[in-house]
């Protein structure tokens, strides 16, 4: 009888093991942890809506590279016409064990000036608009999650996908949206949602994602939408010809010669 | 109509390649008065259509460039009388910025062709680059193209990993683009009707493009370029060499029957120059510096006409510049100190030993980009002059971009100074940009 209670306990134990519900962090590092490709080629269409309804549409090529300690991206504007040419070169360093992590390297090319331009990095250039849109560098960046603590808030069902629903509140205070409430897929671990709140607790933007894809065995987004509830505006981002691990991104494209050379178009 | 045939069969080249072309292009309408307490008050001063574009074409390792522009002045037409203050000083012509053909393989890359070159860090001040001659036609502009003219040079290249090394030979010349046509306003303040010399007034004859000698064709006439840089997560640094022809055509003053004539010519300078830029935290902190061992500098004309000096004197000549830089999400700040030295002995030149400036440059942007405001100054330090140019953008769509600005320029309290000399050029401008 005692061998049996025990074996019954075990059981149980075990059962509940491998049923419960794992943690904020284990599902958020779930998702930070699925397979990405090493390199990435692909056309971006930025779609920028003013607060008086007028669309202003860039496009850019994106092309970029992990190497392990460093991911490297260059993004160069094919329209509209008065900023074709523009190019970014950046070098992203991964973060430390302890959290810590380099300042990233940043390139700014205008072919109206005929110069390249070295561009500071910094914690706050991460809250910075990227290319004009409702989106910050930040939101682009793959947050390291040292910088946040995650509490399991339940469940929630976005665009037909049953998601976890993660508040993750940032160390830094001073951040522009230090408390952000994510939407993790249940069924792929893929982010769908987040709401980004303000320093007084006000939901100040909401990201939507969509199109994901899976493409030679990777899940992408193809799709995100940043509104800006506060100022009424929204932008669009939207991915086409994406090719992952292709031979097109060769190592000698992350330099400043190939912006200057106008080699990427 | 060399250029244009040149133009043509590189163009027939390009297409005849089948290549990847590219089209671009804007048309600028530009019109400015000047301001109230200036001698043109009120009047237009110019109003000018240009159009410019840029086409590119490519194929495989070759790649073709042609940047121009052609400008129409619309107040000549309309102020035939002369009832405007300035006649109109441009007149509808061709100017090829760039024309170029390049190739590269691997690492290696030849770029043969008129073509435009940027060295160093610093902003609205010279102090390396000057392997471009500058265009002194008109005081404002927005690109490095309104300031500067191609060289006819072959390029070559090395791209390594974070490296370019770069050599220039420039075997034919390229005059410095000076204000010397008939009703440029810039020529009224540069070359006076009259002037005085040892309390004596002088009539100065007419002075134009056909005074100024340029060097001969040959090969000791050509001129050479090196830069080599260097990108790396904590610093970026250049190296640059230059051998040519200074900038600035010397002046010879002569005076006869009360009357100063001027000849112009070009003499050679010697350049070293390094500039590096250090990201820090949110800034970036740019130093140049160039070093001339030896360089032209013009003597004055009372010395010239008072004690027979040559029209210049070679002298060593130290430059330096150290700025800094902040990128906000909707704020750009830069400042700028830029400071010069002449050694030996500077009595008979036409300028001060030690001269210093200063610039700052803050611009906003509103609702993205949409709306912009800027205000760039210089500061002459020596004498205290200054330059303002408050600029207003407002994007109306993706193609069409309306600017109004102030261009004020203001003497100092004991001298004019380099920019204080401009005052009665102080002006307002307004201009539509529409690119296609």
């Amino acid at each position: 009888m005692k061998k049996f209670s025990l074996l019954m306990f075990l059981l149980i134990c075990c059962s509940l093991t491998l049923f419960a519900e794992p943690t904020a962090y284990e599902i958020m590092k779930m998702s930070k942890e699925l397979p990405a490709p090493t390199a990435v080629s692909e056309k971006a269409k930025l779609t920028i809506h003013s607060k008086k309804g007028k669309d202003r549409v860039r496009n850019v090529i994106m092309m970029s590279k992990d190497y392990g300690d460093v991911e490297k991206s260059v993004i160069v504007f094919t329209s509209p016409k008065d900023v074709a040419g523009v190019g970014y070169l950046m070098f992203n360093y991964t973060e430390e064990a302890d959290g810590s992590q380099k300042p990233s390297d940043n390139w700014l090319y205008m072919p109206a000036m005929k110069k390249t331009r070295r561009i500071a990095s910094s914690g706050s250039d991460s809250e910075n608009s990227f290319m004009g849109t409702d989106f910050t560098y930040g939101d682009m960046d793959d947050r390291a999650l040292s910088k946040d603590d995650f509490t399991l808030l339940g469940s929630e069902i976005v665009d037909g996908v049953e998601c976890y629903k993660i508040k993750c509140e940032s160390h830094d205070r001073k951040e522009k949206d230090p408390d952000r409430i994510s939407y993790i897929s249940k069924s792929d671990y893929t982010f769908r949602k987040c709401e980004y709140y303000d320093r007084q607790g006000t939901l100040h933007r909401v990201l939507t994602c969509y199109g994901i894809k899976e493409i030679d065995g990777y899940l992408i987004t193809t799709g995100m939408r940043m509104d800006n509830v506060q100022s009424g505006t929204y932008s669009f981002y939207e991915l086409s010809d994406i090719k992952v691990n292709s031979n097109e991104v060769e190592d000698g494209i992350f330099n400043v010669a190939v912006l200057e050379r106008r080699a990427i178009r | 109509m060399r250029k244009i045939l040149l133009v043509l069969v590189i163009l027939l080249i390009a297409f005849s390649l089948q290549a990847e072309v590219l089209f671009t292009g804007n048309v600028t309408a530009e019109g400015s008065v000047g301001l109230p307490y200036t001698e043109t008050a009120f009047k237009a001063n110019s109003g000018i259509l240009e159009f410019d574009f840029d086409l590119s074409a490519y194929k495989g390792n070759l790649s073709f460039q042609l940047t121009a522009d052609v400008t129409l002045d619309g107040v000549k037409d309309a102020s035939k009388d002369n009832s405007y203050f300035f006649p109109n000083f441009k007149r509808g012509y061709l100017s090829i910025s760039e024309l170029y053909l390049d190739y590269f393989y691997n690492a290696f890359s030849i770029r043969v062709g008129r073509q435009l070159v940027s060295w160093g860090a610093a902003d609205f001040l010279t102090v390396t680059n000057i392997i471009c001659p500058e265009d002194f036609t008109s005081l404002f502009g927005d690109d490095f193209y309104d300031f500067r003219l191609g060289i006819d040079t072959v390029k070559f290249s090395y791209n390594g990993d974070n490296t370019i090394l770069d050599f220039y030979w420039t075997p034919l010349f390229t005059r410095t683009a000076l204000p010397l046509e008939e009703g440029n306003p810039i020529k009224r303040i540069l070359v006076p009707e009259t002037i005085s010399v040892g309390g004596t007034s002088i009539n100065v004859k007419d002075f134009t493009s056909d005074d100024i000698a340029s060097p001969s064709l040959s090969f000791n006439s050509a001129e050479y370029g090196a830069r080599f840089s260097r990108y790396q997560s904590f610093v970026d640094y250049s190296f640059y060499a230059f051998y040519g022809y200074e900038n600035y055509p010397m002046m010879t003053y002569t005076l006869s029957d009360n009357t100063l004539s001027i000849k112009g010519g070009y003499s050679k300078t010697v350049m070293f120059g390094a500039d590096a830029s250090v990201p820090m935290g949110d800034k970036t902190i740019r130093f140049e510096t160039a070093y001339f061992p030896i360089r032209p500098y013009q003597t004055s004309a009372q010395s010239q006409l008072l004690y027979s000096t040559k029209s210049y004197e070679e002298h060593r000549a130290l430059e330096a510049l150290a700025g800094i830089d902040f990128m906000g999400d909707v704020w750009t700040l830069s400042g700028q100190y830029y400071a010069s030295y002449v050694f030996g002995d500077v009595s008979k030149l036409d300028r001060k030993a030690f001269d210093n400036k200063a610039t700052l440059s803050i611009s906003r942007t509103f609702n993205g980009d949409e709306f912009e405001i800027s205000l760039s100054t210089i500061i002459g330090l020596n004498v205290l002059d200054t330059v303002f140019n408050p600029v207003i953008k407002y994007r109306i769509t993706d193609n069409l971009l309306l600017i109004l600005s102030g261009r004020i320029m203001n003497p100092g309290p004991k001298e004019k100074g380099e920019y204080g000399k401009y005052k009665e050029l102080s002006s307002i401008a307004f201009s539509g940009v529409f690119t296609y």
